[in-house]
């Protein structure tokens, strides 16, 4: 009796959601679980993040499928709303936000905690689509319309952010902008007078915050500030040692749970590596990079620029946040709060990061038909 | 008629470039994890076993002065204090990431429960002290 708007919802809802990337990432967000729970079962109680992390990864399932079955046109007319409503509050937390860990990122409602500049990153990418997509000359994006107002807009996103002040993730839309740009079609050039223009305010920033300069200098050098500045990065190289090839089992990374701060977040590689080992990490940096090699078809098949600047600007903004948290958690780069896309603590970032493979599916799955209203 | 630069009309071969960039850098990470956990491990681990140890005297100084408490007493690393980067928290943090410093025996917290594991282990050389 009921079986026809049954099958009508389980085509219309649940298998467009159910693509390729769509599943991996439901299933490494299920995977980010456990290593949750290997990084607090020591708490107590000891099910509390992991708990909570189920629950995000619930929401973020029902807004897979919802993305996953738009197409680009609705993506197109969504973006000035959702980016308006993301940006005011980027800067509505810094009125009204709760301060954690030195920064004020978080709403706080009963216990909840929305971190409003990873919900914005998906709305980032598509205001920054949108505008290279209304500003390029047949494809082409130069100077005076192409760079400068997509800058402009970068850094209107970025300034709330380092208010807050959270410059991990500044370097996180940072990278995404200019190697979105680069990719289609920009020029190398522009970017690098932007990088010396912006020289004299990296001096200014780094004046304003002293440590993040004592954190590349014990970068340089972690053993002479060992119980300083250069404690964290030599915990990640010791905690990573005592994984080995095998590791030990989940549940007893004994060192990372006694020694690494932020296990189930910023340090969570490290972590999951310590219980793993090297085999059992490496497949994650080969779903990265295999996230990137989808994403580069994806968007070879769209047929305007919006479609394609969306697609690489969620893979670039996905891989590339991945890749700085492993460098970080491998000691590669100075020390900075990063997530892990999908696999860290955090129900923002979890549903931001889901949000982001919905959409390169929504596009992939319509890239290969022209859009009517599209200034390709 | 002006000559483009290769690749300038193509927007798929940039995306192809981007993801030849993105197999490099993995190529990085995958050689740095190599370095870490297999080629240097034996030598982080004697450092970590030396650490242990020491971790192990500070505790047995807190007991032979009476403060260890029980066997839920617990140290963590503390917090460096960052006033000048965060005048109006107590948290003790500076921006995107707490900074956090070697134990010192002198600060006792919940926040991490398995170095009281970690003590046994130095006291009787631990796993860590015997490889």
């Amino acid at each position: 009796m009921n079986l026809a708007p049954r099958s009508k919802w389980l085509n219309t809802v649940i298998r467009p959601a159910l693509t390729p990337a769509g599943v991996a990432a439901l299933c490494l967000g299920l995977w980010g679980c456990l290593a949750i729970y290997n990084a607090t079962c020591h708490l107590s109680p000891a099910y509390r993040f992991v708990t909570r992390q189920l629950v995000w990864l619930a929401v973020s399932g029902v807004a897979l499928a919802a993305v996953s079955t738009r197409d680009t046109r609705f993506l197109r007319r969504a973006t000035a709303p959702v980016a308006v409503m993301t940006y005011l509050a980027l800067w509505l937390v810094l009125l009204c936000g709760v301060r954690v860990h030195g920064m004020r990122a978080w709403f706080a409602w009963n216990g909840v905690f929305i971190q409003p500049s990873e919900l914005a990153k998906p709305a980032f990418v598509l205001s920054l689509a949108w505008l290279m997509d209304r500003n390029s000359n047949r494809g082409n994006l130069d100077w005076r319309q192409g760079y400068l107002p997509a800058l402009l807009l970068c850094l209107l996103w970025i300034l709330p952010i380092a208010l807050q002040p959270d410059f991990g993730t500044v370097l996180v839309y940072v990278f995404t902008f200019a190697v979105l740009y680069w990719a289609m079609n920009g020029r190398l050039l522009h970017l690098a007078v932007t990088a010396l223009a912006a020289l004299p305010a990296v001096g200014l920033v780094l004046a304003a915050h002293p440590y993040l300069t004592t954190r590349w200098v014990a970068f340089l050098n972690p053993r002479a500030y060992a119980d300083t500045a250069g404690w964290h990065i030599l915990q990640f190289e010791r905690t990573l040692a005592a994984g080995g090839l095998t590791g030990q089992s989940w549940g007893n990374a004994a060192w990372s749970q006694a020694y690494l701060p932020l296990g189930y977040s910023d340090s969570i590689f490290a972590n999951t590596a310590e219980a793993v080992g090297f085999l059992g990490v490496l497949p994650l940096v080969l779903i990265v990079l295999a996230w990137v090699a989808y994403g580069v078809q994806r968007g070879t098949c769209c047929q305007d620029l919006f479609a394609r600047a969306t697609v690489m600007g969620m893979v670039i903004l996905l891989a590339g946040q991945a890749f700085i948290h492993l460098s970080v958690n491998l000691a590669l780069v100075p020390t900075t709060g990063i997530t892990l896309p999908l696999v860290s603590y955090g129900g923002s970032s979890l549903l931001a990061s889901i949000t982001a493979v919905g959409i390169v599916e929504a596009i992939g799955r319509a890239g290969t038909r022209p859009v009517a209203d599209g200034h390709a | 008629m002006l000559k483009r630069r290769p690749g300038h009309d193509d927007p798929t071969a940039r995306m192809r470039i981007v993801l030849l960039c993105f197999t490099a850098w993995a190529a990085i990470l995958v050689a740095r994890l190599a370095q870490v956990m297999i080629v240097e491990r034996q030598t982080l681990l004697d450092e970590m076993a030396q650490e242990s140890v020491a971790h192990g005297r500070i505790l047995e100084r807190r007991e032979a002065q009476g403060r260890l408490e029980s066997r839920s007493d617990r140290k963590a690393p503390r917090l460096l204090a960052t006033s000048a980067t965060a005048p109006d928290t107590q948290s003790g943090v500076d921006g995107d990431l707490p900074v956090w410093v070697a134990p010192t025996g002198d600060e006792k917290s919940d926040a991490f429960p398995a170095l009281a594991q970690a003590r046994t282990k130095a006291r009787g050389g631990g796993d860590f002290a015997s490889r």
